[in-house]
């Protein structure tokens, strides 16, 4: 029997090719970079040039935000349950991009939802709980852990939002139970309650320990900043070791003091303030809010503002920058992939559900923007990144929308992912490069 | 004797007529244009009131919020039981509540501020639009709903 004899060097060639060969042909990341396209449509949406989209599901359920695990299988949050269940998960089992595996889990809706360290992190609107993941698995274990619980009862912006820094840390969004603190609530010419009792238990961000089961409020909640009216859209910025939130500005100022507001002032005014938060920050809500067609925050006609005025909102800290009045902030992505051209990195993908309250006149929103980043500041202005979600140019009420987009996440391949509040479909955008 | 009470008689059954022809409302109709006068001001007045008080969150269209708001169209929160809708409108409403299969829970503060004209104008304008073709409310069914509850505290 003659021996085959291979020199080392050769071997090691060899060698090196079978490796290669399992590594490139084994990632489906790799082969989803070259394989996956869009939707001859696009989904629905508009996109800018050598962006595609594909619709990843549909008719989930009312969809909150989402979020995407290392493998590739979704995670959303559900605002109301489907089947007695308010997390839907899915899963691409054959590599198209399309979920073909879709299974209900949870027994609480919310809005909330991350991965961390291993475990699913879920808010409902009263409490954050986890469950374990299981490797290979696309359901996490059944039982629940509670994380933090003791949030105040209320019925306005009640949704509790969930982000985790790098050293252990949760922070939860508390907002504020009312639009602007007013003795008697939206009503006519009511006045704010001074000092405004809801900023001890709402209206911040509370921190908490991110592995702790139980945690209280009260007991454990830590007060990280305050004057925050609501912010869906909270992200820890990882590449700076920050926080960030989009703020959701109050409503209805020439309803509430006409004599004091155009019906163009109450559409226009205030600006949505993005805000780059530190520990102790105050944003001056309910006493303030901020115009941004004047570049200043303004003391809120409840508290004796007329427009002019800024009185004690000198002392508050200023947005990072503004956005046009209620389009509505619901989700924050900073976006760290490969997959999106260089200018993109690091740079903030901002979901805006649409406004109501520009009624009677045109609503505005209904899109993802982008803005970019250097550092901590944006380094130049936001621009519309995806469009079209709603399905017609004009849209009066927001019930005329046939999507509106609502949470955002990224893919292990840096593709980016966006939920719909209305009919529950998730797009998934692709860059390709000829 | 008998004369006194069939005129009191013919009074109270012509303005029951008369009350029956403002409910029933009909826009083509050629006749009876008295009756349109008084409903269509009504109407007219609960348009403005409504887009004063109302359409921020009801929309333009009464169509409502998804998931905040509810709508005024196509529920019986609306075109049914008036004493239900005046007391919504008077006393405003909390907690969950569910319309068409979808869940809505904030807080309608109350309204009493507006005056029982108001009020029944407002309603009787929501129960006209938007589809619903349901009759009008009188500001007397607003005092009533207002005096009542006043009397239990």
């Amino acid at each position: 029997m003659k021996k085959i004899r291979i020199c080392v060097p050769i071997r090691h060639f060899i060698g090196s090719l079978v490796m290669l060969f399992l590594i490139t042909g084994c990632s489906p990341q790799n082969d989803r970079k070259q394989i996956l396209e869009g939707d001859p449509d696009n989904g629905g949406i508009i996109l800018p040039d050598g962006f595609s989209a594909l619709i990843v599901a549909d008719s989930l359920g009312f969809g909150r935000h989402l979020v995407v695990n290392d493998n590739g299988d979704i995670y959303m949050a559900l605002r109301q349950l489907n089947d007695g269940k308010g997390i839907v998960c899915l899963r691409d089992s054959n590599g198209d991009g399309r979920a073909d595996i879709i299974q209900y889990f949870n027994d609480y809706p919310g809005t909330g939802i991350d991965l961390h360290k291993g475990y699913l992190y879920f808010a409902s609107d009263e409490e954050v709980m986890r469950y374990t993941l299981i490797e290979d698995q696309l359901l996490p274990e059944p039982s629940r852990e509670l994380i933090a619980s003791g949030f105040p009862e209320q019925n306005q912006h009640r949704a509790k939002i969930i982000t985790f820094d790098d050293t252990g840390y949760m922070y939860v969004n508390v907002g504020a139970p009312s639009n602007a603190c007013m003795e008697s609530t939206r009503t006519p010419g009511s006045p704010g309650m001074d000092p405004c009792p809801q900023l001890e238990r709402h209206a911040g961000i509370w921190q908490f320990k991110d592995d702790v089961s139980n945690q209280t409020q009260l007991e454990h909640g830590y007060r990280y900043a305050t004057g925050i009216r609501n912010a869906v859209a909270l992200e820890w910025n990882h590449a700076v070791d920050k926080l960030f939130l989009v703020q959701h500005g109050r409503d209805q100022l020439s309803q509430f003091f006409p004599a004091l507001y155009s019906e163009d002032d109450g559409v226009n005014l205030p600006s949505e303030e993005f805000f780059l938060v530190e520990d102790g920050s105050d944003f001056g809500w309910p006493y303030c809010y901020y115009d941004h067609q004047k570049g200043k925050r303004v003391l809120a006609p409840e508290y004796g503002g007329d427009g002019e005025i800024t009185g004690r909102c000198e002392s508050t800290t200023d947005p990072i920058m503004g956005f046009p009045a209620h389009v509505a902030p619901n989700d924050l992505l900073f976006y760290d992939g490969n997959m999106f051209p260089d200018r993109y990195k690091n740079g903030a993908f901002i979901a805006f559900h649409g406004s109501w309250n520009r009624a009677p006149q045109q609503q505005e929103g209904y899109y993802v923007v982008f803005v970019p980043f250097k550092g901590e500041y944006p380094s130049g202005e936001w621009e519309i990144f995806a469009d079209g979600f709603a399905g017609k140019e004009i849209i009066m009420s927001p019930g005329d929308a046939v999507h509106r987009p609502m949470g955002l996440a990224q893919g292990p391949d840096g593709s980016l992912y966006i939920s719909d509040s209305r009919r529950g479909k998730i797009w998934r955008i692709m860059y390709h490069v000829d | 004797m008998w004369i006194k009470r069939l005129m009191v008689f013919g009074i109270f059954f012509g303005f029951s007529l008369y009350l029956i022809s403002c409910i029933n409302r009909d826009p083509d109709r050629s006749s009876g244009e008295t009756d349109i006068t008084l409903s269509d001001t009504i109407l007219s007045v609960g348009k403005t009131l409504y887009e004063t008080h109302c359409l921020s969150c009801h929309q333009t269209d009464g169509s409502g919020v998804p998931g905040m708001y509810p709508p005024l169209t196509n529920t019986d929160w609306v075109s049914g039981d008036k004493n239900r809708l005046i007391e919504t409108v008077l006393y405003g409403i909390k907690g969950e509540i569910e319309i068409n299969g979808m869940i809505y829970n904030q807080e309608m503060p109350p309204q009493a501020y507006l005056s029982d004209h108001e009020i029944a104008s407002i309603l009787s304008y929501i129960r006209d639009e938007f589809g619903n073709g349901a009759s009008i409310i009188l500001k007397q069914e607003v005092a009533a709903m207002r005096n009542k509850n006043q009397e239990l505290k």
